[in-house]
């Protein structure tokens, strides 16, 4: 339930737009007519300001840069694992009862909480990050997989035993394909999860660069220009991941007929 | 040419109830039916007289019975693609196109690519299908839905083909059409057709014999000849004699 | 005339049909018969495999763990021995740490949740009843949704502080979005069909929304707030780790920069622990509700 629910029509879409326009224009009037006194209300024009300094002079391109690397490292790392674990816990029952419950298990501990641990075993840089993400990454692709390929309709399987399916084209042409929506559904997630954890990952092990430094950065120098700033492109970010799910979900669609989600 | 006759001897089946409890269920008991190549047997019964189960138990699916089931004078061993099904929810794989779904029928099949192409697209022909080969199960109606399930039964030249309740999902006016038209495949395949259904009208129109099942345990209460010429007419004074004959079988159950 | 023929079905000869000339599959070639003599394992023995195999994973890995320690592959400081745990953990609750800690933390996310769920709650339903409230605030929320909790701790720190307040305001962030979005969810999905009943026998709008809107949305509301309670659960955590002088967050980061690493898996257990109880709650509940109530939508009774 983490995406947004889509909003009517054309006429009714100018309606959304009074809100943020008031509440930038009061915004406005408030550091310019200083109401506050504050150090932290700094005006629209001095956000813009730090955006254009930020992305002409590449700091902002080197931030995100580091950010989305690691962020992508971790979720192929993740993902790929994942998706191994995943098939062998939904296609094997031994393994689904040697494994399974101590995976569910961890899976309950907030994520976050590892991370103290980790950066003991494997410092404060980017390889830590980079298992970091990867566990993020690697926990809903392991569900979703698991679910997927357990939940396949019987129905479908009994047609495989029927057309004599060997074990391989059982699992290749019919297991993996029905189980593909949510396999897709857990890639998605990963994809969530491994950059919030980029982002707070970089909070919590603060050598290097990246996204999350520069916002860290921000509030503890007080700057609250840099931290807008950097509000808006995490979420941006967040919300092209949001639109390329939705591309993902159109194609499912084409092809099977149902929702991915 | 083979003697593709099938042979139901003795069949009987018991359920647990319950799992685990000691009181079973008589499924099925004591089925004798010998049926010859080409025929149209119609099985006609209420629900729980065990129809759908002898089906799976000729088709291979289950294979814990009393009994023998011999076709061409061999007996069965689990499933085969000599023994094909159509059943009441189609089981086309949504992610394959109708071509494809039919071709998921020849998948073990000894037949060369090229081979396989063909009697493929024969086969789509054969119902009706060829402008919608490129669709998908999500893109076409149930009744085309079914027909394709049809297809995919008959592409390998099964000696038997089993129909559970396949017109069961449809409406009437499609469930009609698609009764002539399986009437018209199998007058051309030349197939033995062991059709299940709960729908009196459809088992004699279809039928070259009609066997009537009844429940508690799971027995043949009689079986019909349906001596009448095809195509059938449903307002034929004989086709009205006939489906009332079987079903006063199933007033008399209550 | 039509001959009926009952015919006692062993002495019924089959008529015979026209040549079948397309050539036909043969039978299968038969397979050996797999009938092996199963020894069905008695009852306990085959509880016992079920039972037991989950725990061979753990019980292999605390073992190599103790082997590890006892070896010296790892210094002590990298890995502790899992009896220094154990005794990390029976201190903790001896010493009253840990229930002052845990209760810190639980305090912060039953408030925070509590904020968020009342703020969420009054956002749906006023989005949900008024199509033009929706429309002016929807676009705007779903805005602010696209920045995760963890984009606003900055934010948030520059303007509370690092008090109290920092955290009840996040916690509440995190809980009001999926609460929110469920509620409004639960209102799009009313049953179109009941509405349609209710209008046949003149109900009034308020009569609509309390006796047909608001029972058909009790799962969708409650499924938002158990993902509002799980996303706050995991907030704190994090919260915790970045800015707190205590709670079970402040006890991670605190033994991490001791290098008690003890203390840190501690501290995780408890976390974990803590997920686990919250989860099954949830789940109880969740079937006392859906137990009166028939499956799918459109059941009101």
């Amino acid at each position: 339930m983490s995406t947004a629910i889509a909003v009517s029509t054309a006429t009714h879409r100018y309606r959304g737009w009074v809100v943020p326009i008031v509440a930038i224009a009061v915004w406005w009037l408030a550091s310019n007519q200083g109401w506050s006194n504050s150090g932290l209300l700094v005006s629209p024009e001095k956000v813009a300001a730090t955006a254009w300094d930020q992305i002409t002079s590449g700091k902002f391109w080197r931030a995100i840069s580091a950010s989305l690397t690691r962020n992508l490292s971790g979720f192929f790392i993740g993902t790929t694992l994942g998706l191994a674990l995943g098939c062998l816990l939904g296609l094997s029952r031994t393994f689904e009862r040697l494994v399974g419950p101590s995976f569910n298990t961890f899976k309950q501990i907030s994520l976050f909480a590892w991370i103290p641990l980790i950066s003991v075993w494997f410092g404060l840089g980017d390889v830590a990050k980079v298992v970091f993400l990867s566990l993020a990454a690697l926990v809903p692709v392991v569900v979703n997989t698991c679910d997927g390929l357990r939940n396949v309709p019987p129905n479908l399987l009994e047609v495989a035993r029927v057309y004599r399916f060997s074990r391989w084209q059982t699992i290749f042409g019919v297991m993996l394909p029905a189980a593909l929506p949510s396999i897709f559904t857990g890639l998605y997630l990963a994809l969530v999860y491994s950059w919030l954890a980029t982002i707070g990952a970089e909070y919590l092990l603060v050598s290097g660069e990246g996204i999350g430094n520069t916002l860290i950065d921000g509030s503890e120098h007080f700057m609250m220009d840099l931290v807008l700033f950097g509000m808006v492109v995490i979420g941006l970010v967040g919300w092209s991941l949001n639109a390329l799910a939705r591309v993902v979900e159109r194609r499912m669609q084409r092809l099977y007929g149902i929702a991915p989600r | 040419m083979l003697n593709n006759s099938l042979s139901l001897q003795n069949i009987s089946k018991r359920f647990a109830s319950r799992p685990g409890s000691s009181t079973q269920l008589q499924v099925l008991d004591n089925i004798h039916l010998d049926i010859a190549p080409g025929e149209f047997i119609s099985i006609v019964g209420a629900s729980g007289c065990g129809k759908s189960t002898l089906l799976r138990l000729i088709l291979g699916l289950d294979e814990e019975y009393d009994g023998n089931i011999l076709l061409n004078g061999q007996p069965i061993q689990g499933t085969g693609l000599e023994r094909g099904i159509v059943f009441q929810d189609h089981r086309l794989f949504p992610w394959l196109n109708v071509e494809q779904n039919v071709a998921v029928g020849l998948k073990n099949s000894p037949l060369s690519a090229g081979e396989k192409r063909d009697t493929v697209r024969e086969h789509i022909e054969l119902v009706g299908l060829q402008d919608f080969i490129d669709a998908y199960p999500h893109q076409i109606s149930g009744g085309m839905a079914q027909r394709v399930a049809i297809a995919r039964g008959l592409v390998n030249r099964p000696s038997v083909l089993l129909l559970d309740e396949p017109l069961g999902a449809l409406d009437a006016l499609t469930r009609a059409r698609l009764q002539g038209e399986l009437q018209s495949i199998w007058a051309k395949e030349k197939i033995t057709m062991i059709l299940v259904t709960h729908d009196v009208d459809e088992a004699v129109f279809l039928g070259d014999r009609v066997v009537v099942m009844q429940p508690n345990p799971g027995r043949i209460r009689r079986i019909l000849d349906v001596d009448l010429p095809r195509p059938r007419n449903r307002s034929d004074s004989r086709f009205i004699a006939l489906r009332d004959d079987v079903l006063s079988d199933f007033a008399e159950l209550h | 005339m039509a001959r009926a023929q009952t015919a006692r079905p062993a002495s019924y000869t089959a008529p015979t049909l026209p040549k079948d000339n397309v050539k036909r599959l043969p039978p299968a070639p038969i397979r050996p018969v797999r009938k092996v003599e199963v020894q069905r394992p008695s009852a306990w023995r085959a509880r016992l495999t079920a039972n037991g195999l989950p725990w061979l994973l753990p019980l292999a890995l605390l073992g190599l763990w103790y082997l590890g320690v006892e070896r010296g592959w790892l210094s002590e400081q990298v890995l502790p021995p899992p009896a220094y745990v154990y005794e990390t953990l029976s201190e903790l609750i001896s010493t009253g740490d840990l229930w002052v800690n845990a209760a810190a933390s639980l305090q912060r996310v039953v408030v925070g949740f509590a904020l968020g769920a009342g703020i969420g709650v009054t956002l749906g339903l006023a989005m949900g009843l008024s199509k033009t409230v929706e429309d002016y605030l929807l676009p705007t929320f779903n805005a602010l949704v696209q920045i995760p909790v963890l984009g606003w701790l900055p934010f948030a720190l520059l303007v509370f502080g690092i008090g109290e307040p920092l955290k009840y305001v996040l916690i509440a962030k995190a809980a009001m979005v999926p609460i929110t979005l469920c509620t409004l969810q639960a209102f799009h999905q009313a049953p179109k069909g009941l509405l349609e009943v209710g209008r046949a026998y003149g109900f009034s709008r308020w009569q609509s929304v309390v006796g047909i809107v608001l029972p058909a949305a009790i799962p969708t509301f409650f499924t938002g707030l158990r993902l509002g309670f799980t996303k706050a659960w995991l907030s704190l955590v994090v919260v915790e780790l970045v800015a707190s002088s205590e709670g079970l967050g402040y006890l991670i980061v605190y033994g991490r920069q001791l290098f008690q690493l003890d203390l840190v898996m501690a501290a995780v257990v408890v976390v974990g622990a803590i997920g686990l109880v919250i989860d099954r709650g949830f789940d109880y509940v969740e079937r006392r509700l859906n137990r009166s109530r028939p499956s799918a939508a459109g059941g009101l009774s």
